[in-house]
């Protein structure tokens, strides 16, 4: 879901969408290269990215990803069970510290 | 082998991802301050291991089991050539397992599953006698002996097949003037060939027109084999083979 965010933003490569994240995240979060290329890949044979090789800004050969029309359903519908969970876990754990209350 | 092309051309361009990946990093972190050296290693231990992210990144394509397994016949294929002896022993081990079960095969294909060589083998059946109170012959071989009344009322008066013959097996001696030889043959009722849908290469068969007392036709079938192995094929063989038997 993050990785599909990012492409929201514009095609990027691997590199771009791990620093994207990372400070975007405020640093708290770290994609790590591992877990980074396997998803991207995953993603690519799912269709809901398109890859091609293109010249950065610095005019180095890269490997951008772009978001597809059904990588953009999926990101809608991840979005919305993302933001369900989280409202779910933040009723759960309020209800937990009211009760915790004296 | 175009899909090996591909599949080399994959792996390159994932080589060159990363690649470009470890670049990039290094360029950003020389621009922050960083010396190249530093900035090398720095990126790398960033990355984390090369060959592995390759390796879980190129098993969601898919293809893992099939490029272990090309690893695994190389490998195999390499211990065999290593032991030139355990690998002549195995091959010849396999190769008389498989030659011994061929033929064996062959033996049973020809004898059991091969069908007989007359028109309808499915709708053959044999006539055995059940009730054995009133049975009259010669019922201690494989294949018992009525007498000939019974095979006679048997053929006047039979239902439920399209027609019925007799046989029995016997051993005529076959002399060609000089030396004489046994050769294995059957006694048969007339209606033989025509029951068993079985027609002649060259002359006739037996008829049932034949099969009366005194027909006064000393003649006899022989088979394609007997006519090649004992007369060479001749079509002169089949007067002096009548007048043989």
């Amino acid at each position: 879901m993050l990785i599909l965010q990012t492409l929201q933003w514009g095609p990027q490569h691997g590199y771009g969408i791990s620093q994207a994240i990372r400070v975007r995240s405020g640093e708290v979060l770290q994609v790590e290269t591992g877990s980074l290329y396997p998803a991207l890949h995953r993603l690519e044979r799912q269709a809901w990215v398109r890859s091609e090789w293109k010249l950065t800004e610095s005019n180095q050969r890269a490997k951008y990803y772009r978001i597809t029309a059904t990588g953009k359903k999926q990101l809608a519908s991840d979005h919305g069970r993302w933001q369900q969970m989280v409202e779910a876990i933040g009723a759960i754990m309020s209800g937990e510290l009211e009760r915790g209350e004296p | 082998m175009s899909w090996w092309r591909f599949f080399a051309r994959r792996k390159r361009d994932l080589h060159e991802e990363i690649e470009a990946h470890l670049r990039m990093a290094v360029r950003d972190r020389v621009e922050r301050g960083e010396t190249p050296g530093e900035a090398r290693a720095a990126a790398a231990k960033e990355f984390g291991n090369v060959p592995l992210v390759k390796d879980v990144t190129r098993e969601t394509w898919g293809w893992q089991w099939l490029e272990s397994g090309a690893q695994d016949l190389k490998y195999a294929l390499r211990r065999l050539l290593k032991s030139p002896g355990f690998t002549i022993a195995a091959i010849a081990t396999l190769a008389l397992g498989i030659g011994a079960n061929t033929a064996i095969f062959e033996l049973l294909d020809a004898v059991l599953l091969q069908s007989l060589p007359v028109a309808n083998p499915q709708e053959l059946a044999e006539v055995r006698v059940v009730d054995m109170d009133k049975a009259r012959g010669n019922y201690s071989s494989a294949y018992p002996a009525v007498t000939n009344p019974i095979w006679e009322k048997l053929r006047e008066d039979h239902q439920g097949f399209s027609g019925i013959a007799a046989w029995t097996d016997t051993v005529f001696s076959r002399d060609s003037g000089g030396d004489a030889r046994f050769a294995n043959g059957l006694w048969v009722s007339g209606d033989f060939f025509r029951v068993l849908g079985v027609r002649p290469i060259q002359g006739r068969v037996f008829t049932a027109e034949d099969d009366r007392r005194g027909c006064g036709s000393p003649g006899a079938v022989i088979s394609y084999g007997f006519w090649q192995q004992e007369y060479a094929s001749s079509l002169f063989a089949f007067a002096k083979a009548t007048s043989g038997l």
